[in-house]
């Protein structure tokens, strides 16, 4: 099989993939299409080198993480794009478990990128610290401590909302 | 939120959720691969531009070059005759005289309908544009997370007016870009059939397969409007697409086809090429079309594949017809109007029987819209309303000049839809049946 059909057939395999995680990790759509496009455009030229690689998807998702985090350094690209306006949620019309999830996903928008992805990549894709630390380029310890730190934001910042949520409803009552 | 809940599950089962939002990756996938194969290849990202204050002088100075490299590049290519059709087919947002439009590199046509490569692009646009100015909506389609939004904004090359506009989302709507435009001018009424060919009215498939069109057009678009065929299928006064088969009003012939082919054939009524007229409502499998006089409504419960004659609840004409995201019909009759006669009738059994909704007459300029046999939206000028309880009651959804008329009202489920404001400039979401709406408002 020649270089262009190798690529097409990986292209093909593994694009939904990384448009799901790179969709969490952008927030967006459209950022999401760019991220896979952008990482795919970047890699294209040394497909071979990713052939190579023990296990190709791993190298294109750090590729894949490595182009998010980079852009995101750039001053013009600190604007956090969301699919939702970030409105605090009015919990009398929604489910409580849709509620939940809803407040945790706006919540992980808003942390530092490094523990979004560290997140992201342990909660959505179940990989090993040992993965997660190849994709971020840092050691273990700094991904352990990326996972518990973003989490213990997630869950004060969780907890606050609730709060706030719960003083609105019983104002509402009162 | 307990304070003891578990975190790392809430936020797995909040990641499962969200990612199956993210788009379908099989069409950029195929985009990749296409683009892939052009020499160069370098991706544009889209989103916003940031502009800065150090940029404005980079700008100008790139405009010089630019107006004297447009003025070397014309003399050089005023004989092309490719320059001249993308000239007359420009992207989104672009005045049909604009010289910055650049020719698509998309050439990854599938489906049944493909643009010979000796055709003119119907399009020089490309995806990823900027939103026009302005931009206000004429007609909006959704299917999965994916929305086009058809209408008309302040030309993006700085030509005074308005120009056509395409504009494409991959999230429901959060953020748009804009995409080629069909082959046709954009009207918000293109109801002359001996006017030359225009669209009004946008209807996809899939985040592929769409189609344009308008009393004296149809165009078809296999690659999620990268690309239109040029080819005009004919007058198209109303189409609707479901579960892989499109149904369309044309003249006064109900056609059916399947999604995404050019190949249409009669519809198969009880009598035979039997007149109709628009609307064609679909909601899951069930399909309803008016007979042109008004007094019998053909249904169907398979997409279109048989018909049944069913007798229209109304003593006079039919107004207007929607169909429930749960399959039910809302018929709206156009007489009588006095005011203890109601007008309004919803079937929740394929047209065999209506049950009339009290507290509703007919008005001039009402139109009526079911999300759900349970849920019914009235509009009329300046005013949107939502009834759960049979017409008894009716809650204000929006009122006065800006908000209250509407100009669209559609249900993709029973509990989601969306509404567009009478001047176009906002589009309104609602996810549980419409107790609350979400805005979107073009600037």
């Amino acid at each position: 099989m020649d270089h262009d059909a190798v690529f097409a057939q990986f292209v093909r395999e593994h694009t939904a993939t990384l448009l799901r995680s790179a969709y969490l990790l952008t927030g967006n759509s459209m950022a999401a299409e760019d991220l896979v496009q952008e990482t795919f455009v970047r890699l294209f030229p040394k497909w071979d080198r990713v052939q190579a690689a023990d296990v190709p998807m791993a190298y294109v998702r750090r590729s894949m993480v490595n182009g998010f985090l980079n852009q995101r350094r750039r001053p013009s690209s600190r604007e956090i794009v969301v699919d939702e306006v970030p409105e605090r949620i009015d919990g009398r019309d929604i489910g409580v478990e849709v509620t939940n999830r809803d407040l945790v996903w706006r919540m992980l928008t808003t942390l530092p990128d490094r523990q979004r992805a560290a997140l992201v990549m342990r909660f959505f894709e179940d990989l090993a610290d040992e993965q997660i630390a190849e994709s971020l380029g840092c050691r273990l310890g700094t991904v352990r401590s990326l996972i518990s730190r973003g989490l213990a934001a997630l869950r004060e910042q969780t907890l606050r909302e609730n709060a706030l949520n719960n003083a609105d409803a019983e104002g509402r009552q009162a | 939120m307990s304070d003891d809940f578990d975190i790392e599950d809430v936020l797995r089962a909040s990641l499962a959720e969200r990612a199956r939002k993210a788009p379908d990756g099989n069409m950029l996938a195929e985009r990749i691969i296409d683009e892939a194969d052009h020499p160069g290849w370098v991706h544009e990202p889209r989103g916003p531009r940031h502009w800065r204050g150090w940029m404005l002088p980079a700008v100008a100075a790139a405009s010089v070059i630019a107006v004297v490299a447009t003025i070397v590049g014309l003399v050089q290519l005023k004989h092309s005759d490719k320059d001249a059709a993308d000239a007359d087919h420009p992207r989104s947002g672009y005045s049909a005289t604009s010289s910055s439009a650049t020719p698509s590199a998309t050439n990854s046509l599938v489906g049944t309908t493909v643009v010979s490569p000796a055709e003119p692009s119907p399009s020089a646009g490309k995806l990823g544009g900027d939103v026009p100015d302005k931009f206000r909506v004429f007609d909006l389609t959704f299917v999965d997370h994916h929305a086009w939004a058809l209408g008309r904004g302040d030309c993006l090359d700085g030509t005074p007016g308005l120009c056509d506009a395409v504009l494409r989302s991959g999230d429901d709507g959060a953020n748009w870009s804009s995409t080629p435009n069909p082959p046709a001018a954009v009207t918000s009424t293109c109801a002359d059939p001996a006017a030359d060919p225009c669209v009004s009215q946008l209807r996809f498939a899939s985040s592929t397969i769409g189609y344009a069109f308008g009393a004296n057009s149809l165009y078809m678009t296999t690659d999620g409007g990268y690309q239109w065929n040029p080819k005009n299928q004919g007058p198209t006064s109303s189409l609707e697409v479901a579960n892989g088969t499109a149904l369309r009003v044309s003249g006064s012939q109900l056609l059916t086809a399947t999604v995404g082919s050019p190949d249409w054939k009669p519809a198969a009524l009880p009598t035979p090429k039997a007149a109709v007229r628009a609307p064609v409502v679909r909601a899951l499998s069930h399909a309803y079309v008016p007979a042109a006089g008004g007094d019998t409504i053909y249904a169907s419960s398979d997409d279109g594949a048989s018909w049944s004659t069913q007798a229209a609840p109304c003593a006079g004409s039919i107004a207007s017809m929607s169909a429930g995201a749960d399959g039910s019909l809302a018929v709206l009759c156009a007489s009588p109007t006095d005011n203890s006669t109601p007008a309004l009738f919803v079937s929740q059994n394929g047209a065999s029987s209506f049950t009339p909704w009290v507290g509703v007459i007919n008005q001039p300029n009402r139109n009526v819209f079911a999300a759900a046999n349970s849920t019914v939206f009235r509009s009329g000028p300046g005013r949107l309303d939502r009834s759960t309880d049979g017409g008894k009651t009716w809650q204000t959804v929006a009122n006065g000049n800006a908000d209250g008329a509407i100009s669209f009202l559609g249900f993709e489920s029973p509990t989601t839809g969306r509404w567009v404001t009478g001047d176009g400039s906002t589009i309104y979401t609602t996810t549980d049946a419409g107790q609350n709406w979400t805005p979107h408002t073009f600037k």
